[in-house]
């Protein structure tokens, strides 16, 4: 019996799955249908964890990856739901605020995901002007969770359906706290996509572990994110 | 049909009747008619009781199930249902969890893709460098449709068979000139500790090749 990557439940519409099994060099394929590649910059460390899982290491102040603009067009979600995953274990002394992944240009348009020092994990939009409804001129629209504590070993994950946005840590749902209005439709960007770092590349860099970032053009249910959890807990 | 008292603190009745005063206050109604249950917490007033089953489990733990019978018999009858059913279930689990066991360590097909734009260098058009388990590489199709006579490139083959050991040349082949087919397949062997496949540009023009490896990975 042959179980095919693109028939297990999770993978139906996925657009992006990095799951880091190369272990060396500063290329990660995407092994999801569009086999796009993501270049690692400054050299993060390629760690095993104890059970043998190859994981990518990242100093915290100059190191992350990218994926040109010209390769992840599909990755905008000006419309529609999409859903992330991914396993990370953060560290102090870096940044304030350290992206996960993001496609997006400060306050014109895209999506970011990031944490903040509070123990907060973001979903933001960026939109163009005024163009956000119900607080007129805000250039943001957002949605988080908290207590993503330091030092552990986290698996995260979102969906974004219409305007609201649900976050699973360890394939448990977890309470939103989300704008006036919920989260809108993001404004389209050119901007690369970056993981674990600033749109311009320059800031908010991650510092620790992150593993298998994926991103999926559809909403996952809970039992699918429980299902992510379940597959990835014994290799953390 | 009259009121029928069954016991010190049980009545029975249709549901048209009505139902008695200056009874104790705790007794219970049932409208044989409706299978409704009642309950007076002051002896005259009656309220519908909510009638629930306590199901305890052998570690203490318990849920309460609502419901209603028309005798002790029959709800000892769907209790005894409802405690088999749980047998049957905790079984059911076990063989779930047993399959889950080897479902989780099966590989799951994947297939990655890159291009190799060769520069005279060796260079990787695939790699594994440390599999998280015993890896199971399949194959490398190599597109060699931008080939021309005027090239000259060697494909490897290389494994580890150590932890961290050095890489092992297991199978090496050059082509020379023109290619018959369209797409070279580097079948690949199981592996622990590290399989790679390089493209090497001997002669001729930079071309680009594109690289797509097919494995079955956990997880």
């Amino acid at each position: 019996m042959t179980i095919h990557y693109d028939d297990i439940g999770i993978n139906e519409d996925i657009l992006l799955d990095l799951p880091m099994t190369e272990g060396i060099g500063t290329i990660l394929h995407d092994v999801a249908t569009p086999a796009r590649l993501v270049t690692l910059v400054a050299a993060p460390t390629w760690t095993a964890l104890a059970s043998g899982l190859m994981t990518l290491n990242f100093d915290g102040a100059t190191q992350y990856g990218q994926c040109l603009n010209a390769n992840c067009a599909d990755l905008k979600f000006t419309a529609g739901d999409y859903s992330i995953l991914c396993a990370f274990n953060w560290a102090s002394g870096g940044d304030d605020s350290a992206i996960i992944m993001g496609r997006y240009q400060l306050d014109v348009g895209g999506w970011e995901l990031y944490l903040y020092t509070t123990g907060a994990l973001t979903l933001r939009h960026h939109h163009a002007g005024t163009l956000v409804p119900l607080v007129t001129g805000n250039p943001r629209s957002a949605a988080y969770s908290m207590g993503w504590a330091y030092n552990t070993n986290w698996v995260m994950g979102l969906s974004r359906v219409g305007s609201d946005v649900v976050m699973y840590r360890n394939g448990e749902p977890l309470t939103m706290f989300a704008s006036v209005g919920g989260v809108i439709d993001p404004e389209a960007t050119t901007y690369d996509l970056v993981i674990g770092a600033r749109f311009t590349k320059d800031d908010n860099f991650i510092k620790n572990m992150l593993y298998r970032p994926r991103i999926i053009g559809a909403a996952l249910t809970a039992a699918q994110h429980k299902t992510a959890y379940e597959l990835i807990k014994g290799w953390l | 049909m009259a009121i029928i008292q069954i016991l010190e603190k049980y009545y029975e009745g249709l549901s048209t009747d009505v139902k008695p005063t200056g009874v104790i206050a705790g007794s219970v109604f049932r409208e044989t008619n409706t299978r409704a249950t009642y309950t007076t917490y002051n002896g005259d007033d009656w309220v519908v009781a909510d009638i629930r089953y306590r199901l305890v489990n052998e570690d203490g733990t318990y849920v309460d199930v609502p419901g209603e019978f028309e005798t002790l018999v029959e709800a000892i009858e769907a209790l005894g249902a409802i405690v088999a059913l749980q047998a049957t279930l905790v079984l059911v689990n076990t063989a779930v969890n047993a399959i889950k066991v080897k479902t989780d360590a099966m590989g799951i097909l994947t297939s990655t893709n890159t291009t190799v734009t060769t520069d005279g260098t060796e260079q990787t058009a695939y790699i594994n460098n440390a599999p998280s388990g015993i890896f199971e590489p399949l194959a490398v199709k190599i597109n060699v449709t931008n080939h021309t006579a005027t090239e000259t490139i060697t494909i490897k083959e290389y494994y580890r068979n150590t932890s961290g050991g050095a890489w092992l040349e297991h199978d090496s082949k050059q082509y020379v000139g023109a290619i018959e087919m369209d797409e070279i397949t580097v079948k690949l062997d199981p592996n622990r500790y590290g399989v790679k496949v390089t493209i090497k540009k001997d002669d001729g023009t930079n071309r680009d090749y594109v690289c797509e490896a097919i494995y079955k990975v956990v997880p």
